[in-house]
């Protein structure tokens, strides 16, 4: 579930720095409308990686369920760290990549 | 839209807190159950033993009885838990007591409803059936309507997101309260509806009575196939050996666990026993699913698992309501999402009185109505806190062996509720809030320093012994007095600093 | 901000007749369409009754959804109950069909 949580939480920082206000806020200036959509379809990449891989892992059902928990629990927790440590916020969203890998074949 | 999900908000927040609140503790319902009766022994999993020994019981403490219930121990339940159905005159309808699994003896443990108290309470509302019932499910309808309406209020729901703006007054408690609400709102969409499904035969019965032509009998066949054996034959039988029987189903369905073993007629030749899977083996919960064995012989006669198209699809939410399946990460998830949509509901209601307050801040005395909505939401939220410290307290407090104690628990809840809510009608402003939440912090804190005093398993001795369920309830109790008493704080200095009602906060969308 | 401006009975009684035909109407057509999809359902006669009781609930909240959100108290009584009525009678329909 380790691997999926982290996914899911770089998938919604993905998808928070493609919306303008965020991006201006931590980074210090708009995305280009390119950039937006891309940052958009890796989000959706990085969900569907973490829900395959947690319905591989636990069957089709529980892997279900635990998947949209971990999505709820991710955003939650990104919202929450955003209001208070916006750049922790995100600059945890990029680290979760490599340490999703690292949980992973571990 | 908006004008709908403020006024159904309002007139049912208060019983809606109630209910999610009291839901969320139910997912801890074993864990609390354990804490409130911590003389029951927690001995390794072994149902082979325990139902020898309470077959053991059962033949000399209810042999006249026509059914018996034997609920094994799990990993997250400590006791062998037997029951039989009361000899007519008797106070209640069936005789429950708890047996050490190991030795099959009486555990004298203190009599206490636990952490089923406020599981029934969620659905039940400690209201007689089936008012109970009805209520709790037409907050469940409310629900799910004030869910759809402010999705539709919040169109720009994604323009929004990730958006939390902290310590700006009123726009903060707008946000809060959809920040709860969206991040978690699959979930709260999910246990709005699936708790109106459990409920479905009883309230919507003219489907029922349409399909089956007014007999509905065959609908609660179809689902529970193996609980309407024959009657008794009258002859007498010797009951077969329960372990083998375990045995047996161990071989039908490799890896089961049973949450329940029916004896239909123990001591008859017509004698049969039921083996019920336990729900958490799957996320969809078919309860009916279950071996049925003749019980003299030890043959197999049906194995049932009632459940495909929409049967399964409607155990797939009572499963997802219920989340027995869940493990321990699972369900301290179940835990957090439940405390979010208490809170979605705390906030909201704090909001509809904030909002209006800042209208009528210039004028001397505020009207009748926010008085009685500040009187409640206090009551609503602080006292409801305060009502399940007041049980647990007593749970501690009161002799072990009182008769009547269980119910003594439950009027203390109420009694605790009640002294709330008349401290709040006195006392409905920031400092009330301030005073009842301080009062929560204290009890909180104070109960596992309890539970050192009064029983033989306090907090020190729970952790040295590796029983994790009255040690994380303790922790989480402590924890909760922390939350409390920064709450108290953060009200009490926002009292101090009293932001001038000109800055008039802007239209909600 | 000044005292609201007067409410007028006449907005009250169409509010609580939205209301009654939210409730009670609604409950009404969600008992009729959970009926009618129930016979529309495959499966044994427990799967029909689960499946049409499942999608009642949801009639009814779109229900009550559409009797604040249409133009008028009277539109909500004519949609919802026309809905009811006619509902009901495809469920007598199909009823008597299913005993013939």
């Amino acid at each position: 579930m380790l691997v999926a949580a982290l996914l899911c939480y770089a998938g919604f920082g993905c998808l928070c720095l493609a919306m303008e206000r965020h991006h201006q806020g931590v980074l210090g200036r708009k995305p280009g409308r390119l950039l937006q959509v891309a940052l958009r379809v890796a989000a959706a990449l990085l969900w569907l990686v973490a829900l395959a891989q947690v319905m591989w892992a636990a069957g089709w059902a529980i892997g279900l369920a635990q998947g949209v928990g971990l999505a709820m629990a991710s955003a939650g927790m990104l919202v929450g760290l955003l209001s208070y440590w916006p750049r922790l916020a995100l600059g945890l969203a990029a680290l979760a990549i490599p340490g999703a890998l690292v949980a992973g074949l571990a | 839209m908006a004008w709908l999900h403020t006024w159904l908000g309002l007139c049912f927040g208060w019983l809606l807190f109630a209910i999610f609140f009291t839901g969320t503790l139910s997912y801890f319902k074993e864990e609390l159950s354990h804490w409130a009766q911590p003389e029951v022994p927690v001995r390794a999993v072994d149902t082979r033993t325990a139902l020898g020994n309470a077959q053991a019981y059962l033949a000399q403490q209810a042999a006249q009885a026509d059914t018996w219930y034997i609920m094994p121990p799990t990993s997250r339940q400590a006791a062998l838990e037997v029951m039989w159905q009361a000899p007519p005159g008797a106070g209640s309808r069936f005789i429950s007591k708890p047996l050490d699994p190991a030795s099959g003896a009486l555990v004298a443990a203190r009599d206490s409803k636990g952490g089923d108290f406020f599981y029934r309470f969620h659905y039940e509302l400690e209201l007689n059936y089936p008012f109970g019932r009805w209520l709790a499910s037409a907050a469940a309808l409310v629900m799910l309507i004030a869910l759809v309406s402010g999705i539709i209020t919040h169109k720009k729901i994604f323009k929004e997101f990730f958006t939390f703006r902290p310590g700006k007054g009123q726009r903060s408690w707008l946000d809060g309260h959809n920040a709860v609400a969206v991040l978690a709102l699959p979930f709260h969409v999910m246990i709005t509806y699936s708790g109106l499904v459990i409920f479905m035969a009883m309230l919507l019965p003219v489907t029922l009575m349409t399909v089956y032509k007014g007999e509905p009998a065959g609908f609660y066949q179809a689902l529970f196939p193996n609980a309407f054996p024959a009657p008794a034959k009258g002859e007498p039988g010797t009951l077969v050996a329960l372990p083998d029987l375990y045995d047996q189903a161990q071989r039908q369905w490799p890896g089961a666990r049973f949450s329940r073993v029916e004896v239909q007629h123990p001591g008859d030749q017509g004698a049969r026993v039921v083996f019920y899977r336990h729900g958490g083996d799957r996320v969809a919960y078919l309860p009916g699913a279950s071996l049925a064995f003749d019980g003299v012989t030890g043959q197999l006669i049906e194995s049932a698992i009632p459940g495909d198209g929409a049967m399964l699809v409607a155990g797939g939410f009572y499963g997802l309501h219920m989340g027995q399946f869940a493990g321990p990460v699972e369900r301290w998830l179940y835990f957090v999402f439940g405390l979010s949509g208490t809170a979605m509901v705390g906030t909201g209601l704090v909001l509809w009185l904030t909002k209006r307050q800042l209208k009528h801040a210039r004028e001397a005395r505020p009207p009748f109505g926010l008085r009685l909505v500040a009187t409640l939401n206090l009551a609503g939220m602080a006292g409801l806190l305060l009502a399940v410290a007041g049980f647990l307290t007593a749970n501690r407090l009161l002799p072990v062996h009182m008769v009547g104690r269980a119910e003594w628990e439950v009027r203390v809840f109420f009694l605790t509720w009640l002294v709330s809510l008349l401290y709040a009608a006195w006392r409905p402003t920031r400092q009330g809030w301030v005073h009842q939440l301080s009062v929560a912090a204290v009890l909180y804190a104070v109960l596992p320093l309890l539970g050192m005093v009064t029983t033989a398993r306090g907090l020190p001795q729970a952790i040295a012994v590796q029983d994790w369920a009255i040690a994380g309830v303790d922790l989480t109790l402590l924890g909760a007095a922390c939350m409390l008493a920064w709450l108290a704080r953060k009200v009490a200095v926002k009292s101090a600093t009293r932001v001038a009602p000109a800055r008039v906060a802007r239209v909600a969308p | 901000m000044k005292k609201p401006l007067h409410i007028s009975t006449r907005y009250r009684l169409g509010v609580a007749s939205r209301c009654l035909a939210a409730g009670l109407g609604g409950y009404a057509l969600a008992s009729a369409a959970g009926s009618f999809i129930a016979f529309l359902m495959p499966g044994t006669l427990a799967h029909m009754a689960i499946g049409g009781m499942m999608v009642g609930f949801i009639v009814y909240v779109l229900a009550v959804i559409w009797a604040f959100a249409c133009a008028s108290a009277l539109r909500a009584w004519l949609g919802i109950g026309g809905t009811a009525l006619a509902l009901a009678l495809a469920d007598l329909g199909l009823y008597r069909m299913a005993t013939l």
